[in-house]
């Protein structure tokens, strides 16, 4: 009898504290689900006020392009003077807001009638042609001598650019930011765990991280490439939330 | 039948004793083994809860559209905008640019009539090694307007046309500068330097190749010079 207790002690130790550990576990799930929740009811933003029209009679005023974003019909059009120029089709047009886990997610949020792209897209991908010195511009025959073809192809020319990115991230004026993306990130519970855990690592380790509102604009890799030059800085996007 | 113990058989007792023995380190080490490996799970979960309870992530917003009011009501401020905004649209034809597909659409009183392939900006950066002066050869985006028609234009080259090439810019008015076959057959000049014109480099087309201008084909260069009208809008995007 002795030996059979001293066989069994440590396991039902390990037990205890496996299951005081798994309840304390599972009690930090629950509480970040039910914080997450309860935060949800409070968050309802309020649609744009009827201004739509003025906004956008503000910007057929101007001679420059203009991007209405209409999530009802899931489509991002290209104005300009009241016109369209292009509609691009997205597959889903998303308003996220950051939640911590665990505690209060940041309230009293209002969409605006009208955004302005406050970043340029990236333009690292440009080619930057750099000359260190310039020589003297041939005389006629010179010309002649050094190029015997009458029409040479600058080395520049037939060469592709590179591709926008088929995923990227515009920094809004009012705190906004618009995610062009595939898909809707964090979206359904297997995915807002992994998403937190990611993030929560990145938090350990000391990261910057932003937690802008995001609009997120699901589509084809293509279409994201296509609109990729519209988001300029000072590009204005108006938002109308009426059409259907 | 019982046998007395003492009466058995060393070789019996032996042969019943070893399995009793043998089991007891092994359950100790499979306890021992299955204690480590749940405190190994539990640690881990810990962990992870702990770095979870740091994170977050973003969750979607509901949002309330005000219902009827997509249809401004008669008389209303809102309906005269609408009127306002359709009233600056363009009447007869006009043209639009799209610079990342590189194609021009005429349009006559918002009717397609023709789609050409063009070749835009390049989006390349110049620098100016002696002044440090930057060119960017986009399109420029918005509405233009189509401010001269030119029949087999003559290019004036700018700096940049020399500076590219590594060439110091020949001073202004000289013969060097003057180019007659480049644009091709017609031109139409929208101000600002930039000009629908034709191409040598007829294999480009579709491509994003230009210094901003847009180039097209020769065919579709003669319709648009036949078709579009001066002061027509060119709407690039």
């Amino acid at each position: 009898m002795p030996t059979s207790n001293m066989s069994t002690r440590p396991f039902r130790w390990a037990l205890a504290f496996i299951s005081s550990s798994l309840v304390v576990s599972f009690a930090a799930f629950t509480l970040a689900a039910s914080a997450a929740r309860s935060s949800k009811g409070k968050e309802e933003p309020q649609a744009p006020p009827g201004h739509r029209i003025e906004a956008e009679y503000s910007q057929a005023r101007d001679k420059g392009v203009y991007l209405m974003l209409r999530p009802r019909t899931r489509e991002l059009q290209v104005r300009s003077r009241g016109i369209v120029l292009e509609s691009v089709a997205l597959t889903d047009v998303s308003f996220l807001r950051y939640r911590p886990a665990l505690g209060d997610a940041h309230l009293e949020a209002q969409l605006p009638v009208l955004w302005t792209v406050a970043q340029d897209v990236d333009i690292s991908h440009r080619k930057v042609i750099a000359p260190t010195e310039l020589r003297p511009y041939p005389e006629e025959g010179q010309e002649e001598e050094e190029q015997n073809t009458q029409i040479a192809v600058p080395p520049d020319q037939g060469e592709p650019l590179p591709t926008p990115p088929p995923s990227y991230l515009i920094r809004l004026d009012d705190g906004w930011q618009i995610l062009v993306a595939q898909e809707v990130p964090a979206r359904g519970w297997k995915k807002r765990i992994l998403a937190a855990l990611q993030d929560g690592w990145n938090r350990l380790r000391g990261e910057q991280i932003e937690t802008s509102d995001l609009v997120v604009l699901a589509t084809s890799p293509e279409h994201a490439q296509r609109i990729h030059h519209l988001f300029r800085a000072g590009m204005q996007i108006l938002l109308d939330s009426e059409a259907s | 039948m019982n046998v007395p113990l003492e009466n058995q058989s060393p070789v019996a007792i032996e042969s019943v004793a070893v399995p009793e023995i043998a089991a007891r380190p092994r359950r100790r080490v499979f306890v021992g083994l299955l204690a480590v490996l749940l405190g190994l799970v539990t640690a881990a979960l810990l962990v992870l809860g702990f770095i979870f309870v740091q994170g977050g992530w973003y969750a979607p917003l509901e949002l309330t559209y005000p219902a009827g009011a997509a249809a401004p009501a008669p008389g209303s401020k809102e309906e005269k905008l609408a009127k306002k905004i359709a009233a600056f649209s363009p009447r007869g034809f006009y043209l639009v640019v799209d610079t990342y597909g590189n194609r021009l659409r005429v349009f006559k009183n918002g009717e397609l009539l023709r789609e050409a392939v063009c070749s835009t900006g390049s989006g390349t950066v110049l620098k100016d090694p002696r002044t440090g002066k930057v060119w960017v050869f986009d399109t420029p985006l918005g509405e233009h307007e189509v401010q001269r028609k030119v029949k087999n234009p003559i290019w004036v080259k700018p700096d940049w046309a020399f500076i590219e090439e590594g060439y110091q810019p020949p001073p202004s008015g000289s013969q060097e500068r003057y180019d007659d076959f480049s644009l091709g057959d017609y031109g139409l000049y929208l101000g600002d330097g930039y000009i629908i014109h034709g191409t040598v480099f007829q294999t480009l087309l579709g491509r994003r190749v230009t210094h901003g201008c847009i180039r097209l084909g020769d065919a579709d260069l003669e319709y648009v010079y036949k078709t579009v009208p001066l002061g027509s809008r060119v709407y690039i995007f």
